[in-house]
């Protein structure tokens, strides 16, 4: 199965949306960011390994401008 | 004779396990069932328990506009904390009242589900949970 992501409200891990691909999580995370920019230090794509256990830190727009 | 009641031990039920389609949400009443939530102070406040601006979007499904996510384990819910200060709440889905429970995003985490109740009447049945991780 692979990988999955999804968007995510940091503070209470509220999702968003799921996604088969990081190409489509980044897209929906830019799109999200796009239309309201303060989302960009509250939303971030989690990657989700086989068993569902989110894996390492979210990507987030704010971080990926760094 | 009427035909046989399924099992119960697996609430929420697991819409493919009923035949249903991908994306399917069968939400049943909480019924006792405890979940857990990320939340950011010990008490929590009724803002933990209410769905975020974003969730409003146009592109996230209405279903989801105004239900919360939840998860069917404390370390499942931990799993999440990425920042400092949060915590995890149990929260008693009370039998009785207006909740709602369902599995949701499961193809993504199998233990994740989402409820529907107002603010108050989760904040009222929540609890941090400090547990040695």
């Amino acid at each position: 199965m692979g990988m999955r992501y999804a968007l995510i409200d940091l503070a209470h891990a509220d999702l968003l949306g799921e996604y088969a691909t990081l190409q489509q999580g980044r897209r929906a995370l830019e799109d999200l960011v796009r239309d309201e920019p303060a989302a960009a230090d509250e939303i971030g794509l989690l990657a989700h390994d086989d068993n569902g256990q989110p894996v390492g830190e979210p990507i987030t727009i704010s971080l990926a401008r760094r | 004779m009427s035909p046989a009641a399924p099992p119960m031990a697996d609430l929420p039920p697991r819409p493919d396990a009923l035949g249903l389609p991908a994306g399917a949400v069968v939400a049943v009443p909480g019924d006792g069932l405890d979940v857990f939530r990320l939340v950011r102070s010990d008490p929590p406040t009724a803002d933990d328990f209410r769905p975020s601006r974003h969730q409003r979007r146009r592109d996230v499904p209405l279903l989801f506009a105004v239900g919360l996510s939840h998860y069917l384990s404390f370390d499942a819910a931990a799993a999440y904390i990425r920042r400092p200060g949060s915590l995890v709440a149990r929260v008693n889905l009370a039998a009785g009242l207006p909740i709602h429970v369902a599995r949701t995003f499961t193809a993504t985490n199998p233990l994740h589900v989402t409820v529907w109740a107002t603010p108050e009447l989760l904040l009222a049945h929540a609890t941090v949970v400090h547990r040695d991780r």
